[in-house]
């Protein structure tokens, strides 16, 4: 493999991509991941319900109701009642012959009522017993973290994918049978696309971290997670376009080759842990383990290059399995 | 124009058949139901867990959490065993002192948790407090707007059946129908199509009930391997095809801004994640995020919660239709002129 030839590849498909403006739109991704990152993430982690009050419950009791939860003031009951019966849960709280009443559509869950309950007592009634707080001073929250972790995760997809679908568009072109013409191997093709995939995800991985404000994580441990995770990636990448003879056969490749990737770290979010052993084959449960390390948990170097290294390990041992399929696939010669 | 138009869905269809998309999407669908089934366990606990050092002579906090809730709970004795505890980010550490009865409660939270989330449990162990030692926490009656048969909460796992119906079965035509339009367009169809005497609504038409016909299949699998064959049919499919109709053609509508399906695809994705928000709301009751209820996700998603699971308001499956019914209107005049200007002005 000679770089200088790996490097024309480079220079030809980014500059194919500045013509079609794809660049611009993976310019444009992270931020606003960053963005619906920063309008969910405090959406969650500081939900309790939804209160509807209406002005006559007075201003104090409004004030201290919110600090538990969002209020909602209407101008009058009708109104309350009309928000009440909306889609979302929201719980009604009014004053009527000096007793406070919570009004609820009926369909709400058995937490939404106890929590407004509690909510309400907190507020107008004295505490049981002297509250103290403090905190231990962390400042990333979890919920911030994994989503970090599956925005880092959806960067890698994002650039398999687009590696996958420039190998079709060589197809369908007909570029790829004239490359064989030029004095480059089928290895030096891929490593070319696979260089502008490495960089397009490096850039949505930082761009989105640092946008979307996660952290404080280290950036050289992400930059050795994200090297290992997209080997497995670009993997998916090249699988669909070997298999795939246009974009129509390329969607249907993408489908089920980025659910497999995405879907093991959700489930890795939600199965109990005497059943993680079940994922450990698979690439991409150690680059979800290795992220969540580096933007979640502050793993330490050991930790992290035990995960990257299992995860580039088994990665190459698919490369290794797929090399004689995706050279036959990937002939130069069409 | 009938047969027009059933010209164009068959042509629709044997493209999808051919390069194996309907067997995808029905593999897909097994494969979520296996999740669903067997991996994602049916209960999972969304709240912080407790850390218990009771330190007052009784202990009783620490019992009475222990014997409630154990799952959420861990006792600790010694302040080592506590500190080690917290290093669980998802767990909060209460302190108890005091003599015969406990007298002070002292939270350690991590430190990024919300204002509203630390006074939330501060009020909820105040109340826990308050009825463990035998007072009467205050309650307060409530009034049901709606009586009915009450809410019948899922199991977690089960909870995910409308969400993933939303995402693989309502939106599966976003993708698919645009990677039809680039085709075309790069096989020169769609010139050719121009002077033909089929219009451009036929055209979208038929491809967006294409994708219908996929989503219900796709719901339809999934429903029958989850919730099984008992559960409202008509209104989950018609909130389905009606779903996807809707989305397919807002698809096309961004499709047609686009020259190829590289320049597509990020928009997409990004459509896509936009489109889903409604499922945070829907796991996190208490999360209010800006227009969310214009996305015509967010009806469709209750509605296909009150389908599964019912809870005594079909007014909420009678919205979702309304409002997937105006979106329609909105974005079909919409991508009958975007198409338009594809075909004539841009000359594909």
């Amino acid at each position: 493999m000679k770089p200088r030839r790996i490097w024309s590849m480079i220079k030809r498909d980014f500059a194919s991509s500045l013509r079609d403006t794809i660049i611009l739109w993976v310019l444009v991704f992270p931020p606003i991941l960053a963005l619906l990152a920063r309008l969910l993430v405090p959406a969650v982690g500081g939900a309790t319900v939804t209160l509807v009050a209406t002005p006559d419950l007075g201003e104090a009791l409004i004030g201290r109701l919110g600090e538990y939860a969002v209020v909602e003031v209407v101008a009058d009951r009708d109104a309350l009642n009309r928000r009440v019966l909306r889609l979302d849960p929201a719980v009604g709280v009014v004053r009527e012959a000096g007793a406070y009443q919570l009004i609820l559509e009926g369909n709400e869950g058995e937490r939404t009522q106890s929590i407004a309950g509690i909510i309400l007592a907190g507020a107008v009634g004295p505490r049981a017993i002297t509250i103290h707080s403090r905190d231990l001073g962390r400042t990333g929250s979890p919920v911030a973290g994994v989503v970090a972790v599956m925005f880092a995760m959806m960067s890698l997809v994002l650039a398999a994918t687009l590696v996958s679908l420039n190998i079709v568009e060589d197809k369908e072109t007909g570029s790829i049978t004239s490359l064989a013409a030029a004095p480059l191997t089928r290895w030096e093709y891929l490593a070319g696309k696979g260089m502008l995939g490495l960089g397009i995800t490096l850039l949505m991985v930082f761009t989105a971290l640092y946008l979307m404000g996660a952290g404080p994580f280290d950036p050289a441990k992400v930059l050795v997670v994200t090297l290992g995770g997209f080997v497995s990636g670009a993997l998916v990448g090249f699988y669909v376009g070997a298999i795939s003879d246009n974009q129509i056969a390329a969607i249907a490749g993408l489908k089920v080759g980025n659910l497999l990737f995405l879907m093991v770290p959700l489930v890795t979010l939600v199965l109990p842990d005497r059943l993680e052993f079940i994922l450990y084959p698979a690439p991409t449960y150690w680059t979800f383990l290795a992220y969540r390390g580096a933007l979640v948990d502050a793993a330490g170097w050991p930790q992290i290059l035990r995960w990257s290294g299992i995860n580039l390990a088994l990665s190459l041992m698919l490369v290794a399995l797929s090399a004689r399929f995706l050279g036959r696939r990937l002939s130069l010669r069409g | 124009m009938l047969r027009r138009f059933s010209a164009l869905m068959g042509k629709d269809i044997k493209l999808v058949v051919r390069h194996h998309h309907l067997t995808i999407v029905v593999a897909v669908a097994v494969l979520y139901a296996l999740l669903v089934r067997f991996f994602i366990p049916a209960d999972l606990a969304v709240e912080p867990n407790l850390v218990i050092w009771d330190r007052a002579t009784t202990g009783a906090i620490a019992h009475w959490y222990r014997e409630t809730q154990p799952g959420r709970t861990k006792v600790v004795d010694t302040e080592t065993a506590y500190g080690a505890a917290l290093q669980d980010a998802n767990r909060v550490g209460v302190k108890v002192t005091g003599n015969q009865i406990p007298e002070k409660l002292e939270l350690t939270f991590q430190g990024f948790e919300g204002r509203r989330l630390r006074r939330l449990l501060e009020a909820t162990l105040s109340f826990q407090v308050t009825a463990m030692l035998g007072g009467a926490p205050p309650g307060f009656p409530a009034t049901i707007l709606r009586p009915g048969e009450g809410a019948e909460q899922p199991a977690f796992n089960l909870s995910l059946v409308p969400v993933l119906v939303l995402f693989e079965a309502a939106m599966l035509g976003m993708l698919l129908s645009a990677v039809l339009l680039f085709g075309e367009k790069d096989e020169q169809t769609l010139r050719a199509y121009r002077v033909s005497p089929g219009g451009p609504a036929e055209y979208l038409l038929a491809r967006s009930l294409t994708m219908s016909i996929l989503a219900l299949i796709s719901a339809a699998v999934l429903t029958l391997l989850t919730v099984g064959p008992a559960t409202n049919w008509p209104v989950i499919l018609a909130v389905v095809f009606l779903g996807s109709m809707t989305l397919t053609l807002a698809a096309m509508v961004l499709a047609n801004l686009f020259r190829n399906l590289g320049q597509f695809y990020v928009t997409y994705f990004l459509t896509m994640l936009v489109l889903m928000l409604p499922a945070a709301v829907y796991f996190q009751p208490g999360v209010r995020l800006p227009f969310i209820d214009l996305l015509p996700t967010y009806p469709l998603v209750y509605a296909l919660r009150e389908a599964y699971f019912p809870t005594g308001s079909p007014g909420v499956m009678a919205r979702a239709v309304l409002q997937l019914l105006a979106t329609l209107a909105v974005v079909l005049p919409l991508a009958i002129l975007t198409f338009r200007r594809q075909l004539v002005v841009k000359d594909v």
